[in-house]
């Protein structure tokens, strides 16, 4: 009794393979655009975020932590969530007869509360009402740089 | 003339900046990389739309400072997490 295995391999389909999204690109119908030159694009949506700030604080002299517990070493905060309105500037390159390779750049000029003063931890150290040291932060001028295969 | 759709990824590194609003200029640079899969649908030959969704994680390098309304301590800080974000808009290629 003899077997045989038969593995067929789309050459053109690795490099999807590669960024675990052939099954997707395969369910769809693809654009035999080319897609040659720049592309500019806007767009609107919402990001969900969870964040953590990792703080510590010392003595003047570094020695030791000013006052452990109440003070929050690993401090947990923040939810930065909101909506974003990036811009994006696009390359693109036609890839053999069907797919396009890219580069992009989105700027996300968002500035959001990252830890809202009025709602940080406070405490209390030898008679003093003391708020979280990174009490009034916010995160802005975001940007990607990417790859973008399609 | 067919209609045009497109599926793309994206893969990327991604930046952003933690400010500390205190007044002592202890800002963090968020830093971390990002995944992403969109659907791309021509309108035209030249405009088009899109949704997209996103993958982000970032961590920042560690900031030591001193905050100028606490003048007896130091502190030091550092900033993680990830996002995930759903996002349409509109598209024209040149």
């Amino acid at each position: 009794m003899e077997f045989h295995f038969i593995m067929k391999v789309n050459m053109n389909k690795i490099p999807f393979a590669v960024l675990g999204v052939s099954l997707l690109c395969s369910l769809t119908t693809h654009a035999q655009s080319q897609f040659n030159g720049l592309a500019f694009q806007v767009g609107m949506g919402y990001e969900a975020a969870s964040a953590r700030v990792n703080n510590e604080v010392f003595n003047a002299d570094g020695n030791g932590y000013m006052a452990q517990g109440a003070w929050g070493v690993n401090a947990n905060v923040s939810n930065p969530s909101g909506i974003d309105v990036p811009f994006s500037i696009l390359y693109m390159k036609g890839m053999g007869s069907e797919y396009s390779l890219g580069v992009g750049l989105d700027a996300i000029p968002k500035k959001r509360n990252f830890i809202d003063a009025s709602t940080a931890p406070s405490a209390q150290n030898g008679g003093g009402d003391f708020v979280f040291p990174v009490s009034n932060s916010s995160v802005k001028n975001r940007y990607n740089i990417y790859l973008m295969p399609a | 003339m067919s209609v045009e759709r497109e599926v793309y990824a994206k893969l990327g590194y991604s930046m952003a900046q933690f400010v500390n609003n205190d007044g002592s200029g202890d800002n963090a640079k968020l830093k971390g990389y990002l995944l992403g899969l969109g659907y791309k649908f021509m309108l035209n030959s030249q405009a088009y739309l899109f949704v997209e969704g996103d993958y982000t994680t970032m961590k920042s390098n560690k900031v030591i400072g001193a905050d100028p309304e606490f003048t007896i301590a130091k502190y030091s800080y550092d900033v993680s997490g990830y996002t995930v974000n759903a996002v349409a808009g509109v598209g024209y290629r040149f």
